[in-house]
């Protein structure tokens, strides 16, 4: 039967998605926390570091310019140590043709004695020009009265700077821009995010705007200076320049790494699919069984209903009753089986019928068996195998239907599944910005799946229903 | 005939008791979940505020706003019957709309600023049913001249193209392939080289041209995209299905026989194998048109188009209880009409039906 089924090349295929699927999805529990979308995929702040909105790495591959990749360095030592003075130096080889999209400066566990220390960020560009980019900064929190020293500070959520924000680092950088030729205000420097493009770049025009600037290679080297006693410290200093290119499947709008929340898809697409057609085959099954078995009024009855459900326009109904009883995965599913059993009831029943005529039945009737009897003996073993097939045929549509849920902002918030993605890629604009990474792959992933299931189905049927073998 | 009278009747009655059934299954899912009382009770505490701060602006003396304010509330809650239970209330609505009287919304307006809810299905209905009607019969109709054609020929290269193409529809939602073809042929070309050749989405062009004829043509260019989308997803499956079932029927006896009678192959598949193919299809097709009036809600949103779907996302998402009430019933009630319709065809198409 194995070997029938291989000899399928569709159902080959299909079989080979549904497996690498499968470890796909295993990989992923064993490896993603289960509270992954609360924690970490709905938190903006676990985000900061990241690149906005930027295609995937291997997107340099295809375009004839190179983008910047992330740089991101942990220093938690100091490079140089001198009497009051410590120093961290960065080295950043910028060698894109376009420019980083933003830059952050980061430390944590400030511990001083005396006054608060100055803490000072400035950068020797490969032109010889230097750059202060913060002279000291303002946020350190100081001494409270009474206080006992050393004074610790940002131990939980280390300080974070934005440079591309912050109001005095926009100044500097804005009085450096002008210092090459360039009139800019700080509003416009803020608002068109023109840090990047005045620090990594020459001026080739005077007007003040991106394309204004072409991208200086070489050498930057960042130092970063604490001034104080000479037992204050810092543990760890951060520098990160976020690039124009991220990861295997680049970031969404707020720097998600897009390839984390696709690979956590896949469990979810597998599990929401498995429950929901494994409970509505079971259900339809039952259903077919008596209703073609037992007959008469029941019968007219369970196909009259089913025939109604199989037919009535679904869509309308499984968004209203999920939007009235609340967006989570437990309402989800059973929405899905409660409206999802008809088509396996219609299609059981009329097997039911055929065998019901045979003559093994006749005769366990007559030796006196139960109706229950023959259901569970005779009717269910020989219904049981196209069932099964019935259950592979059933999960893509289950699939798809999450997918069109969550798609119209009715998926479950705590998990983050494709047809989310997809939703939030729609909602903000990935059609417009032109952000084919963060729209297509999540719906190529759904259509993959649901082509795997029907292709195993196709080959599986004729195997299974012995109506269809052919001769 | 009698017995064919009372076959009807039976048939129209349980369609009439699903209907109802399937609105007394709304109105216990709004009013056991608490749903409605709170849409009510926020309406209802909205409309007290704006009165009492009415009120307090003509400065009348507190002790006489507050019984002023008393007296609203209690005639307001009756207005709105909230001061009864939801079992009580709802079947007073279900009521109401079994005579097609479909009430007004709470907040959705028609283009023309109507809250009469009847006018909203007016004002969206046309919308529909040029985008998913007209895009389900184009698609049909060539699916299912493809499916005849093919029957005849299975195992051909046609053949094996239309059933891959099947699968596939089975497995490619509609608004995907939408959002693909958006991608592809209406942004990309925008982007990439500054030309636009399909629009991304909406009816018409804004502003919408002037004169009729540019008026048509540009709704034309609109409606390019969304019908080549669902011809990509839904031919395959019109013309499996139809050549499944051409294929079923070319098996039968009564075709084998009338070949051995020496009928000329032509007239076998017109009589023996085309008559006898035509309701099933005929059923999907008038089916699939019923439930197109319900639209594609999501395909409509995809592209932006203002049609039946839209208006039945946008109540949800405005809580429109109304609205929601009555279209579910609209989409149910044109499908049940449908049936009943495909009911009657049945005995005028199929002789087999209407003598025994």
């Amino acid at each position: 039967m194995i070997g029938e089924f291989l000899r399928s090349k569709a159902g080959a295929a299909g079989l080979l998605i549904l497996l690498l699927f499968s470890a796909v999805s295993v990989y992923v529990v064993l490896t993603f926390p289960l509270d992954y979308g609360t924690r970490y995929w709905s938190n903006p702040k676990y985000w900061e570091e990241y690149p906005k909105l930027v295609p995937p790495e291997w997107y340099n591959y295809f375009v004839p310019y190179k983008l910047p990749r992330h740089y991101v360095v942990e220093l938690s030592s100091p490079t140089s140590v001198e009497a009051g003075v410590k120093r961290w130096v960065f080295q950043y080889n910028f060698d894109a043709d376009k420019f980083p999209t933003g830059m952050l400066f980061k430390y944590a566990n400030l511990t001083f004695y005396g006054d608060v220390p100055v803490i000072s960020l400035k950068v020797k560009r490969p032109d010889g020009r230097e750059v202060v980019l913060l002279d000291y900064d303002t946020a350190i929190p100081p001494p409270r009265p009474g206080e006992p020293q050393p004074y610790i500070r940002f131990v939980d959520s280390p300080r974070s700077i934005i440079l591309s924000v912050e109001p005095s680092v926009v100044r500097k950088i804005t009085e450096f821009a002008n210092s090459l030729g360039v009139t800019c205000t700080t509003t416009e420097v803020r608002e068109a995010v023109l840090l990047p493009y005045i620090l990594f770049g020459v001026p080739q025009g005077q007007t003040c705007r991106a394309e204004s600037f072409k991208p200086l290679k070489g050498v930057y080297t960042f130092e970063v200076e604490l001034l104080g006693d000479d037992r204050d410290s810092v543990k760890s200093v951060k520098l990160i320049i976020q690039g124009a290119v991220y990861g295997a499947m680049g970031t969404d709008y707020l720097g998600r790494d897009l390839a984390q929340g696709l690979l956590f898809g896949f469990p979810v697409a597998l599990f929401i699919g498995g429950v929901v057609a494994v409970l509505a085959t079971f259900i339809g099954m039952a259903l077919g069984i008596l209703s073609g078995y037992i007959g008469g009024k029941l019968d007219e009855g369970i196909q009259r209903f089913a025939d109604i459900m199989n037919n009535l326009p679904l869509l309308p109904l499984l968004i209203l009753f999920v939007f009235v009883l609340g967006r989570n995965l437990a309402n989800i599913i059973l929405v899905l089986v409660v409206f999802g059993w008809a088509g396996t009831t219609i299609i059981v029943r009329s097997m039911v019928l055929s065998i019901k005529a045979s003559q093994f039945i006749e005769s366990a009737k007559l030796a006196g068996a139960s109706s229950w009897w023959i259901m569970r003996r005779h009717i269910l073993p020989p219904v049981l195998p196209y069932s099964f097939a019935l259950i592979i045929l059933n999960v893509p549509g289950a699939i798809l239907s999450e997918a069109s849920l969550s798609f119209l902002g009715l998926g479950d918030p705590s998990i983050p599944t494709w047809g989310q993605i997809m939703q939030q890629a729609f909602d903000n604009g990935a059609l417009q910005n032109f952000s084919w990474w963060w729209i297509l792959p999540p719906g190529l992933l759904i259509v993959v799946t649901a082509v795997g299931f029907v292709l195993v189905f196709f080959a599986l049927e004729p195997i299974v229903n012995p109506r269809l073998r052919r001769q | 005939m009698a017995s064919l009278a009372k076959t009807l009747l039976v048939k129209a009655v349980t369609l009439v008791v699903v209907l109802i059934g399937v609105l007394l299954l709304l109105a216990v899912l709004m009013g056991a979940t608490g749903l409605s009382d709170r849409l009510l009770q926020s309406i209802l505490n909205q409309q007290v505020r704006d009165y009492q701060q009415q009120l307090l602006q003509q400065k009348l003396p507190p002790d006489q706003i507050r019984k002023a304010v008393e007296a609203y509330n209690k005639s307001l809650a009756e207005q709105l019957g909230i001061d009864k239970p939801w079992f009580l209330r709802l079947p007073q609505l279900i009521q109401r709309l079994l005579v097609l009287d479909l009430g007004e919304s709470r907040t959705l307006q028609s283009s023309w600023g109507s809250r009469r809810i009847s006018d909203l299905i007016i004002d969206r209905l046309p919308n529909t049913i040029i985008l998913t009607t007209t895009g389900i019969m184009f698609t049909a109709i060539v699916g299912i001249w493809m499916g005849l054609f093919i029957g005849s020929n299975i195992g051909s290269r046609v053949d094996r193209v239309v059933s891959v193409l099947s699968a596939m529809s089975y497995a490619i939602p509609l608004w995907f392939m939408s959002l693909v073809l958006i991608f592809t042929l209406a942004y990309a070309p925008k982007i990439l080289w500054g030309v636009q050749i399909f629009p991304p989405g909406g009816m018409v062009s804004i502003p919408p041209p002037k004169d009729p004829f540019a008026y048509v043509v540009d709704l034309l260019w609109h409606l390019s995209l969304p019908l080549l989308a669902s011809f990509i997803v839904f031919f395959g499956s019109w013309a499996y299905t139809t050549r499944n079932i051409v294929f079923n029927v070319s098996q039968e006896d009564f075709v084998n026989f009338a070949r051995a009678k020496g009928l000329p192959e032509e007239l076998v598949r017109r009589r023996y194998i085309l008559r006898p193919s035509l309701p099933p299809i005929l059923t999907s097709l008038i089916l699939s048109l019923a439930t197109s009036i319900s639209g594609y809600i999501i395909t409509e949103r995809v592209f932006n188009w203002p049609g039946m779907g839209s208006l039945y996302y946008a109540a949800i998402t405005a809580l429109d209880e109304p609205v929601i009430f009555a279209l579910t019933y609209v989409f149910t009630l044109v499908y049940i009409v449908a049936r009943f319709i495909l009911e009657v065809l049945y005995i005028v198409i199929d002789p087999r039906i209407r003598l025994t």
